[in-house]
């Protein structure tokens, strides 16, 4: 199990240089912040004299080594339109990213494995059927749309919930529904298709004819099984929406990590970009690395597999 | 095997049970607290904007909206530009040219900053000295180009002297905020607001909102109508539609033309769309065939039908007018007798063949993406109003940040090009002057253009310097220096208990808007 888990964290460690890498070198391709931090009219000089104090006139491999220095000693630049140190800058955006984040995840785990598990359990039978065009049109609806549509039908027409901001538990029901709706459809399918399959497994079988009621056959033997798959499926969905759920934060004016992003690459405020791409890398990193941990706890058979 | 599932389902209902109660208790205790939606408090205003405040202190931010325009109810400039567009006193009742290189403020007495301290002319002093010194990195500095010094002449006296003849110091000075010196130097201006405006700062909650309070006392001009203010960051234009619509906030202002139409049956919405400071216009690049002919450019110029593209943008209900020069009616130097190029396509179709472009042209047309209201539609109808004359157009979208460094670098770029431009001083020799030689836009050259831009730049009082550039607006218009479009409308959509006024140029003060009784 540690060499299983040492080997995991080494992988997760490669992955987030690797993004930290990408996005410094992507950022520099559309050239630097400066003629956009300048008013329009600025000369050449001016626009020179400021590149040179901002840095961006150094090699690129400076800048990347100066760079790859600040994210080990967790020192970052000051942001270029805010002011302050970008780390606080993105740090002051977490809570609320990680509380819609957690909101949907929990939201969608109950309301997916619910659904799988009726689907599963009715197989062929119409609820099955519903659950499955429900959930191939829950998945195929972009979130702008469903966004705005949720905002018309709950904020306009029927005047129940506010349309944007953050301030109250209120504000939370129509980004934290928008998420779920794609969550919760994929956590159902892939529960509803792993149950079957643990369903005609031979240990069922085995625990039907030992005369265990079904209950406890599906409690101790057919979903513990069938969650595996669910936690990978549910480790992405965390891992991705703890990166900041672009769209539907600018939709809803959420004040996260995602609406962050946006604005300033659009602002090329470089500093943060770096701080909050590297968030979300880590993120997404720690949560998949949490759940290949959790896969190899619930299931012995990959610990031992890789123990060999 | 089948018979076992379905014997199975009992438990299974058991679940959903069970899951469904917990799902409802969870979403009821989530709504315990939690105003409900459209909850009016009718002594705040709560205006719409799209992007954050970028920066508290008002020194490090040039962008009049939303920056400049929300820290102006915190703090005060010495002269105000009003609802008519005319330059009013703020901090300094008057002000006049002692010599031509030398402007004199009077300021106002009994000015408290709201901490108590007086505004004075030591303090103008140590705000502009600041401003100048490079260490400082003030983004205001460009407001001061040219600017050697600030002299003291008594408390209420200052004289600030300039290298050169300047006659736009008092219209620049509307961009420029005091600081108190003894609080700017044990607080962080950046994240902190403490002035001599109508508001105090109560809070603000990055990308989310800003919150004043009115000054209970102590302000020197009229008490403004709203007890509170709150800006609300909402990025999305249909989220703003929508929050307006639900009584969330009061007042959005740059949204798409076609939902315009949408709103106009809301009750209780006023809304609307009008011309603005801003121009729009393409420029052409004139450093290289097909556009370096002035005769392909006159006939791009007459290839567009301006009052179309107008009225199928904003369905005819607001008057915004074809222009042929690139300053609006507001700004000095404006020439009146300058008339927009009429839509004429076989002219445009003739000067073409003359030049050599009988059996057509292709050319490559950009634009910046998600920048400037209304661009995708307008650039698109060009595009079909050229291939009309037979002028096959490439038309693409940039990043906004690429179209913008390609501008100013000035190489590589495309034929034509998409750009809309205003100048917070509404001084037409100061726009015009990014176009001309040694200006940071000079997308075409001319010589006499140059001239009567330096000798306007030069002059010692404002009629002199008028008259150059109303000269100057000719020239560049008969060689057709830029495809002249219009004034870049702006759509405006408010609550109907506000007294607002819209206004053509990018302030938007909190403090001008009433109740209506």
């Amino acid at each position: 199990m540690i060499g299983y888990a040492a080997r995991r964290v080494l992988e997760a460690l490669v992955t987030a240089w690797g993004v930290v890498t990408a996005v410094f070198f992507l950022l520099r391709l559309t050239g630097d912040p400066v003629a956009l931090m300048l008013p329009p009219g600025s000369s050449a000089a001016t626009i020179a004299a400021m590149r040179t104090q901002l840095g961006y006139d150094r090699p690129l491999w400076r800048q990347y080594a100066a760079y790859l220095g600040d994210v080990l000693t967790g020192s970052f630049q000051n942001s270029l339109t805010h002011g302050g140190s970008s780390l606080s800058v993105v740090l002051e955006r977490a809570p609320a990213t990680i509380a819609l984040a957690v909101g949907s995840l929990i939201v969608s785990i109950i309301v997916g494995c619910a659904v799988g598990l009726i689907a599963a359990l009715r197989r062929g039978r119409a609820a099955d059927t519903l659950v499955l065009v429900l959930t191939s049109i829950a998945q195929a609806m972009p979130s702008f749309w469903v966004g705005i549509v949720l905002v018309m039908l709950f904020a306009v027409q029927l005047g129940w919930l506010p349309v944007s901001g953050a301030s109250s538990p209120l504000h939370f029901i129509l980004p934290i529904t928008t998420l779920t709706i794609f969550s919760a459809a994929s956590i159902a399918r892939m529960f509803r298709s792993s149950l079957l399959t643990a369903l005609n497994q031979d240990y069922v079988r085995t625990a039907v004819s030992k005369g265990i009621s079904n209950t406890r056959t599906l409690a101790r033997h057919v979903v513990p099984n069938a969650l595996l798959p669910v936690i990978t499926v549910v480790g992405l969905q965390a891992g991705s929406l703890l990166g900041g759920a672009v769209v539907t934060e600018v939709i809803f004016a959420w004040p996260g990590i995602g609406q962050l992003m946006v604005t300033s690459i659009e602002q090329r405020d470089f500093p943060v970009v770096q701080v909050a791409i590297l968030f979300t890398a880590i993120a997404f990193v720690a949560v998949n690395l949490l759940s290949d941990l959790l896969y190899g706890l619930a299931d012995p058979r990959i610990r031992l597999r890789t123990a060999k | 095997m089948r018979q076992r599932i379905r014997a199975m389902a009992r438990p299974a209902r058991a679940w959903a049970v069970a899951v469904v109660v917990l799902v409802t208790t969870a979403a009821s205790s989530c709504s315990f607290s939690g105003s409900p939606a459209g909850d009016e408090g009718s002594d705040t205003l709560r205006i719409a904007i799209s992007s954050d405040l970028s920066n508290l202190n008002p020194w490090m931010t040039r962008t009049v909206a939303p920056d400049l325009s929300i820290l102006s109810q915190i703090y005060s400039p010495l002269v105000v530009r009003d609802n008519d567009l005319k330059l009013k006193p703020a901090l300094a009742t008057s002000w006049e040219q002692v010599t031509d290189r030398t402007w004199r403020f009077h300021l106002r007495t009994g000015v408290t900053y709201s901490n108590g301290k007086p505004f004075n002319a030591e303090v103008v002093k140590w705000n502009i000295d600041k401003v100048l010194d490079d260490s400082t990195k003030a983004r205001v500095k460009a407001t001061f180009v040219g600017v050697t010094g600030v002299q003291v002449r008594d408390e209420v006296t200052v004289d600030i002297t300039s290298a050169k003849p300047n006659t736009t110091i008092p219209a620049g000075l509307t961009s420029m905020f005091f600081l108190e010196p003894s609080w700017a130097q044990t607080h962080d201006p950046s994240t902190e607001a403490m002035g001599t405006g109508p508001y105090n700062l109560v809070s603000w909650r990055k990308q989310s909102s800003i919150v004043l309070k009115r000054r209970d006392a102590g302000y020197w001009g009229t008490a403004p109508a709203f007890g509170n203010v709150e800006y609300r960051v909402i990025p999305e234009t249909s989220s703003q539609i929508a929050s307006l619509r639900t009584g969330e906030v009061d007042l959005i202002t740059g949204f798409g033309s076609d939902q315009l139409a949408g709103l106009h049956g809301a009750s209780d919405i006023t809304s609307g769309a009008l011309s603005t400071t801003r121009s729009a216009f393409l420029y052409a690049d004139t450093t290289k065939a097909p556009m370096k002919d002035v005769r392909v450019r006159q006939a791009v110029n007459y290839a567009i039908n301006k009052q179309a593209i107008v009225d199928s943008l904003l369905g005819g209900n607001t008057k915004v007018s074809p222009s042929g020069q690139v300053l609006t009616p507001e700004y000095g130097g404006y020439n009146d007798k300058v008339e927009p190029y009429p839509y004429d396509p076989a002219m445009a179709r003739r000067l073409l063949a003359e030049s050599g472009h009988a059996h057509g042209l292709k050319i490559e047309f950009k634009f910046p993406a998600a920048t400037y209201l209304f661009a995708d539609q307008i650039v698109q109808a060009i595009t079909a109003q050229l291939a009309q004359v037979g002028i096959t157009a490439h038309t693409s979208s940039m990043p906004k940040a690429e179209y913008t460094d390609m501008n100013y670098a000035r190489t590589s770029l495309p034929d034509l090009g998409y750009l809309t431009y205003s100048w917070w001083t509404l001084d037409g020799a100061d726009l015009l002057a990014n176009f001309a030689g040694g200006g940071a836009q000079q997308f075409w050259s001319n010589a006499r253009f140059d001239n009567l831009i330096t000798k306007a730049l030069a002059s010692p009082d404002q009629a002199q310097r008028d008259g150059y550039t109303l000269q100057a607006v000719q020239v560049m218009h008969d060689d057709a220096g830029f495809i002249f479009l219009f004034p870049q409308p702006l759509t405006y959509a408010y609550n109907s208990h506000l007294a607002y006024t819209p206004r053509p140029d990018d302030w938007l003060r909190a403090s001008d808007i009433g109740k209506k009784s």
